[in-house]
């Protein structure tokens, strides 16, 4: 089977969000290493980071059995039109680190809810798969979530950032529950219930808010807007993308 | 660093001074549930919610383990050491607050949980724990106030990741190491390079 079987494969597409979220989310926050505001959270968040590379890898292993593709190429060698990741996770955060660490939590509670969903289809191991990232993805988002409320009722200075990192953010969080393609989009059932997997995300989110003294302006965009999800990317995701090959295109057939 | 992100860092103003609330945590595993807790390290946090996260993610993917508690540093009263093993005192008595007691089996070995002692001082608490625990082979006995010992909860027991993570350890580096290299001698192109390797240089 070819990249373009996987491709306009209505499961291959809901596996591919996450998949697709999670190499760039890593890809980006190892950046962070040496970085991070105290040591222990250093070491916790390029862990972390490492995480969700492995959980990638997991979910693109599952399509190369299913599809008959290298997970290496799923990764690495599709158009930049192919990637399913939405753009909040290659926002550049210039080091900020209120930026780094509400689109991680943000993008953490998306996965844990996505496979939770995705633990439950019955098409080969892909729901034992999930079941395990579902239980790490839940680590990621206690984790991140303490961080959440510790700085959002922390100093005046970590709320105002927090405050203004979650402002920023807050149009490019919807763009999470963005259907993958257009088939995807007109169809009630995406993803077991955009709606029902949106409001289950907002209660999760504006409980931890609630606690942080932090506020939101999440809204569910209409299901017509395209972004990442379906291709039309930000200019800093395409940047990252061609940075993250950049290795693999000088050589493509070299074994590391 | 990534190229795209390689910006200058500058500040406003100076930079903080270090966060004065961050405590010194120690950090004790089992790696099964009917196992005692064993001393692990430490990690740094403001408070045991991150302690606890901190310890899974720099204790917990050494080795799997079932469960990990922390205390604060300053909690614990040891002890004395002796080089030889503690004699058995003879304290009695039930009342006051219950003590988490960890005992040293071994001098250079690692303190691991024994049990529960109450008392209404830390003193005592040795006093009764070494009556209760000293079986001529404990070289010390530390005490800290139950409840000041924090555990992962059971929902927390996902403490080790299920996808090999070797790498991140040198053992790990060093296995992948020995299979590249044994891959590559075990290939024709690596003798031919040892036959003209000998040949340019004897």
């Amino acid at each position: 089977m070819t990249m373009q079987t996987m491709l306009t494969d209505p499961l291959a597409a809901i596996v591919l969000i996450h998949a697709d979220d999670l190499l760039m989310l890593g890809h980006v926050q190892s950046d962070w290493t040496g970085l991070a505001p105290i040591l222990e959270e250093d070491i916790a968040a390029s862990s972390m980071a490492q995480d969700d590379l492995s959980h990638a890898l997991v979910l693109y292993q599952f399509l190369g059995d299913r599809f008959d593709l290298d997970p290496d190429a799923i990764a690495f060698d599709r158009s930049a039109e192919d990637y399913r990741c939405c753009d909040l996770v290659t926002v550049p955060d210039e080091f900020d680190w209120a930026v780094s660490l509400c689109k991680r939590w943000m993008t953490s509670l998306f996965a844990k809810l996505g496979f939770d969903r995705l633990a439950t289809v019955d098409e080969g191991d892909l729901s034992d798969r999930c079941a395990r990232l579902a239980d790490e993805a839940a680590i990621h988002v206690t984790h991140l979530g303490n961080w959440m409320v510790r700085l959002g009722a922390g100093s005046t200075e970590s709320k105002a950032r927090m405050q203004a990192a979650l402002d920023r953010l807050a149009t490019e969080a919807g763009m999470l529950f963005e259907p993958p393609d257009k088939a995807l989009a007109e169809s009630d059932g995406f993803c077991c219930g955009r709606n029902e997997i949106y409001a289950e995300w907002l209660a999760e989110a504006t409980r931890v808010l609630e606690a942080a003294g932090l506020t939101s302006a999440f809204t569910l965009p209409d299901r017509s807007l395209e972004g990442g999800r379906r291709g039309a990317h930000a200019a800093h995701f395409t940047s990252q993308l061609a940075e993250m090959t950049e290795v693999r295109r000088s050589e493509p057939a070299t074994a590391w | 660093m990534s190229k795209i992100r390689e910006t200058p860092l500058t500040f406003d103003h100076d930079l903080p001074e270090p966060t004065p609330d961050v405590k010194h945590w120690v950090v004790y595993t089992s790696k099964r549930t009917d196992a005692p807790h064993k001393w692990a390290g430490y990690v740094d946090a403001p408070d045991h919610d991150l302690a606890l996260q901190y310890a899974r993610e720099h204790y917990g993917l050494d080795e799997a383990c079932v469960g990990i508690i922390c205390h604060e540093h300053e909690d614990a009263t040891d002890g004395p050491y002796g080089l030889e093993p503690l004699s058995s005192g003879t304290a009695a008595g039930d009342d006051g607050e219950p003590w988490t007691v960890f005992t040293l089996r071994r001098r250079g070995a690692n303190h691991e949980t024994a049990g529960v002692v109450n008392a209404p001082d830390a003193e005592t608490a040795i006093a009764r724990a070494t009556a209760r625990f000293a079986d001529g082979r404990i070289h010390n006995i530390r005490v800290v106030p139950a409840s000041r010992v924090h555990e992962t909860t059971e929902d927390e027991l996902i403490i080790w990741r299920t996808h090999d993570m070797n790498y991140k350890l040198a053992k790990g580096y060093s296995k992948e190491v020995r299979a590249k290299w044994s891959r590559f001698r075990d290939e024709q192109t690596y003798e031919q390079y040892r036959k003209e390797d000998i040949a340019k240089h004897f």
